[in-house]
């Protein structure tokens, strides 16, 4: 493991520790006529941590089980949302006609995303996924390639499986017929130039 | 990343973490010991002795956990090599 993530593992550790004295402390002690802790205190201690490490190992095996799918969900539910845009965008392009924009395909090019499938996850972990984010969805269908990749690689090493759209893409040649070139003058006329900037006239 | 840039990060990394804990158990201590009726800036006999006693069994819970924990993650660490030598 890289030194970076060894401190991230070391500080998240160590602020578990922290936390855990905190809320054992707090659940067992209760007399201050001592400076030592008395034998129901080192009692309670014991199982405090106990419970509260047991509890975190539980948690941590639910998670990993569970998450893998809310993501996958998630993943589904982006797809078929850029796939209706698609089509949308598919449909007004082909009701508009003459007023088709210069590169129509980038629309629907952007919005063919990749879906990637979280396999191969461990039941259990008795470490947390560090980074994990749950992106809530884009609002264009441009950023939903990058937000997917970046849920696909949440837990480290995953397959990713592309699966592009099946959404026809139109290309400038086959629109070639739908608009009527309209006649412009495209040359410029040639003007003689005065001396630049900075420059003295003779 | 060079050892030395590494120790130095875990230094300070401690350093972060024993304010932390200090924070903490400064809430936790002001909690147990001093009741929210503020009718004087100085503290009384009996809250200061509270205080003292109370940062006392703080540290010492704060150590006897760090024992606890070290135990349980060795224990962790047998089984699952116990795990790995069954399955491999």
């Amino acid at each position: 493991m890289d030194p970076q993530g060894q401190l991230r593992n070391l500080r998240d550790f160590l602020l578990v520790y922290n936390r855990m004295t905190e809320i054992c402390f707090h659940r067992c002690s209760s007399n201050f006529n001592y400076r030592n802790l008395t034998m129901d205190e080192e009692r309670c201690v014991d199982s405090c941590a106990g419970k509260l490490i047991r509890t975190n190992h539980r948690l941590m095996g639910t998670y990993v089980q569970l998450m893998p799918a809310m993501v996958q969900k998630r993943m589904q539910e982006m797809e078929s949302k850029a796939a209706e845009m698609a089509k949308a965008e598919a449909e007004a392009a082909a009701k508009a006609g003459t007023s088709v924009p210069d590169n129509p395909s980038s629309a629907i090019t952007n919005a063919s995303m990749m879906s990637p499938s979280i396999q191969d996850i461990p039941n259990t972990s008795s470490t947390a996924p560090n980074g994990f984010q749950i992106l809530s969805s884009p609002d264009n269908t441009s950023d939903i390639k990058t937000s997917s990749m970046t849920n696909g690689s949440a837990f480290g090493e995953t397959n990713l499986h592309v699966i592009t759209n099946d959404a026809k893409t139109f290309t400038n040649q086959s629109l070639d017929e739908l608009i009527t070139p309209s006649p412009v003058n495209t040359s410029v006329p040639e003007t003689p130039t005065a001396g630049g900037a900075g420059q003295t006239p003779s | 990343m060079d050892p030395m840039k590494a120790q130095q990060l875990a230094a300070e990394l401690e350093v972060e973490m024993m304010a932390d804990m200090y924070n903490r158990m400064t809430n936790a201590c002001h909690r147990k010991c001093v009741p929210p009726h503020y009718k004087e800036a100085e503290l009384s006999k009996g809250e200061a002795v509270c205080l003292d006693r109370c940062v006392a069994k703080y540290l010492d819970l704060h150590e006897r956990l760090g024992r606890k924990l070290t135990e349980l993650s060795v224990q962790d660490e047998e089984v699952m090599r116990k795990a790995a030598a069954g399955t491999g």
